[in-house]
């Protein structure tokens, strides 16, 4: 048979090869997000016979209710810490690896640990180094109190420090924070958590951009009297981690938006709902408390956030940092 | 003008030996290829001169200064590579200004935003880009200065790191295969536009490449190089007649030099596979190969049988301008090429018999080792 353009025929059969991925699909995503979407307007629970219409009210709640602006501040507060945070380390950990040339094995190896380690159970770990009274983070702090250790850690040797006034002496008089009991702490608690599990694995993204980077660019530099690291690293390094960086950036966000596993855990979302992250408000309402409909809305302003995250992803990835 | 000399540059990685005590003198404003088959040795001696690559032991000297504990970026020279390493993200122009920020801007000044805060920030940039446009003009890419390399043909960036390479105006130019990314027309084209540059710039190029071809035509000497020694220093000339060995002959000349057992007898008369060469060399009678390069081969003028060699056509290649005809010498299995012109093939068809004989005074004579052994002039 020679070859033609498609017929009818062959047009119709290309459909019918893709039409089991797009059932898959619309019934698996589109669908949920669909149903998802329109119970956000209603205050449909699950076993409820009546529902109504309500609008905007939903949403109208995520504005108005200190809750719901808790919530906002909490998950905010989470992922403008942890993304930057834990790329910078993961940039800065992969920089130092790449750089040396014994041990890089076993560096890689400890740095990723915490990222095969199952979160939840990592989490459990934390709340109890974490507890305020069994806990080895505030025994040892509690063990410097009074020894050399203070006079070091309360910065009195600063000539502009106060050291009674400052936290570890503070700690050592008082008692060390509740780091998981007390609202100023928590959030950051969890944060660090954050970082301290994901940062691994942004430097294993970063370490295999890194050998992606063409030796001779680097020679380049040098020849045309790049002499410092930094100017090296403004010219070749950073440049050409370029995709890597958007693509670090995307994963880590969407990552840290999904943050559940630790506040689950450990702070239930408490105290009074400073860790009220997203994530386990949808839970939280939806599952817990059984409204549907105040669930659904958080989950569609949830995808709105990966929505635009997704989307910037694609702009930058095509327009500013593939070079050829 | 500056000069670079070599002394006693070795270069091993772990047991294996690259370079193996090299020593040249790269007089000012010389074109000196390093030429040589791949793995000789040529790139590494090159990025040693760079400071890219530290050497086991010997010295480099830039202008007479020791520069052995200098590092690249201080030894002001430029170098061009075989994959052009231009920043992708850059423009051309960018990519141009790159080495004269890095030279001129302080560290500041180079900082991104707040760079341009600097009081002389602007006069610097309006100085560093006169240079980058007069450069871009004189190398013809002038209207290409606002594109990334990506949009680019090869030749067009091998212009652009040839411009990065010059707006700096360094004393030596180090080029490593510039030419081995491009179709084979531009490589000629390219050829004599290099040779036109160093002719202009008046600096000392090094240029290493392992066509031999682009070595003939462009340096004012040639190192040939094989595994880590360098055999031969001189010009093409003294380098295509007068090679120091049968590895050099083979190496430069393209089809390559024919390889023909021979003997010299007691008076030193050279023959080669039986047919007397006219030539003499002293000592006394031994068995020596004798090397003639396809151009100097023609037909033997009729009816003169023990002048030449019996030759059987296997295959005839043209060449448009001239002709190669492959065989092998009768009976036997030596296998020759000659080049011939079209004129004297016309009669010429495979599987026939033909007479070949070497224009006189051009075959070179070498020892059993390989070592060139040269002709006594005879008194006559």
């Amino acid at each position: 048979m020679t070859a033609r353009a498609p017929t009818h025929r062959t047009h119709r059969a290309g459909y019918w090869f893709v039409a089991p991925a797009i059932v898959l699909m619309v019934v698996i995503l589109i669908v949920p997000i669909l149903i998802a979407a329109l119970l956000s307007f209603t205050d449909y629970s699950l076993g409820n016979p009546e529902i109504s219409w309500v609008g905007f009210e939903n949403y109208d709640r995520m504005v108005n209710r200190s809750t719901y602006t808790r919530m906002i501040t909490a998950t905010a507060t989470y992922v403008l810490v942890v993304v930057p945070a834990s790329i910078l380390l993961g940039l800065g950990a992969a920089l130092l690896i790449n750089s040396v040339k014994r041990f890089n094995d076993l560096y890689k190896t400890i740095y990723f640990l915490p990222v095969m380690a199952a979160l939840l159970a990592m989490a459990i770990v934390w709340e109890f180094s974490l507890h305020p009274s069994l806990g080895i983070v505030n025994k040892t702090l509690a063990s410097g109190c009074g020894t050399a250790a203070e006079s070091v850690l309360s910065f009195g040797w600063l000539p502009w420090v106060d050291a009674q006034a400052s936290w570890y002496a503070r700690g050592c008089e008082r008692g060390f924070p509740l780091c998981f009991g007390n609202k100023d702490y928590a959030i950051w608690t969890i944060c660090f958590i954050g970082i301290w599990q994901a940062f691994g694995f942004n430097m294993v993204l970063y370490l295999a951009g890194l050998t992606s980077v063409s030796r001779e660019l680097y020679h380049a530099a040098e020849i045309d009297g790049a002499t410092s690291a930094w100017d090296r690293f403004r010219l070749v390094t950073w440049p050409m981690l370029g995709p890597t960086t958007v693509f670090v950036v995307t994963i880590t966000t969407i990552r840290s938006f999904q943050v559940f596993d630790t506040v689950e855990a450990i702070t239930l979302g408490g105290p009074s709902k400073s860790t009220f992250v997203m994530m386990y408000a949808i839970y939280e309402k939806a599952i817990q408390q059984n409204l549907i409909g105040m669930g659904s809305a958080i989950t569609v302003v949830f995808l709105t956030f990966v929505l635009l995250l997704t989307l910037g992803q694609r702009y930058l990835v095509e327009r500013r940092v593939h070079y050829s | 003008m500056t000069g670079i000399r070599l002394s006693g540059i070795t270069k091993s990685f772990g047991d294996t030996s690259v370079l193996r005590g090299i020593n040249l003198d790269i007089a000012p404003g010389e074109f000196l290829t390093l030429v040589g088959p791949s793995g000789c040795g040529k790139s590494t001696l090159l990025r040693i001169i760079a400071g890219l690559e530290e050497q086991t032991g010997g010295d480099v000297e830039i202008g007479g200064v020791r520069v052995n504990n200098l590092r690249a970026s201080r030894r002001d020279l430029a170098m061009v590579f075989q994959s052009y390493a231009l920043y992708p993200h850059l423009t051309i122009a960018e990519n141009m200004q790159t080495p004269l920020k890095l030279r001129d801007l302080t560290f500041w000044e180079r900082f991104p935003l707040i760079g341009r805060l600097w009081p002389n920030y602007a006069a610097k940039m309006a100085a560093l880009n006169a240079t980058v446009r007069e450069t871009a003009d004189t190398l013809e890419i002038g209207h290409l200065l606002g594109r990334k390399p990506g949009q680019l043909s090869g030749g067009q960036r091998q212009r652009a790191a040839l411009g990065r390479a010059m707006v700096r105006k360094p004393v030596a130019f180090l080029m490593d295969e510039p030419l081995s990314n491009l179709d084979a027309a531009l490589r000629v084209h390219m050829r004599s536009e290099l040779a036109d540059l160093h002719r202009s710039l008046q600096t000392t190029f090094i240029y290493v490449t392992h066509d031999q071809a682009e070595a003939l035509t462009m340096s004012d000497r040639m190192a040939v190089m094989v595994e880590g020694n360098v055999l031969q220093l001189g010009t093409p000339e003294e380098i295509y007649r007068t090679p120091v060995d049968r590895c050099v002959a083979e190496f430069v000349g393209s089809p390559k030099i024919n390889i023909i057992p021979g003997a010299a007898d007691g008076n030193g008369r050279v023959s080669a596979y039986g047919t007397p060469l006219q030539q003499r060399i002293a000592g006394k009678a031994r068995r020596i190969q004798v090397g003639i390069r396809p151009e100097h081969l023609m037909l033997a003028p009729e009816g003169s049988h023990n002048e030449g060699w019996p030759f059987r056509v296997t295959h005839k290649e043209n060449l448009g301008s001239d002709f190669f005809l492959h065989g092998h010498l009768n009976g036997s299995n030596h296998r020759i090429i000659a080049r011939l012109t079209p004129d004297e093939v016309a009669m010429v068809t495979i599987g026939s018999e033909i007479t070949l004989c070497p224009a006189p005074g051009t075959p070179i004579a070498f020892d059993e080792g390989g070592r060139r052994i040269g002709f006594v002039k005879d008194r006559q």
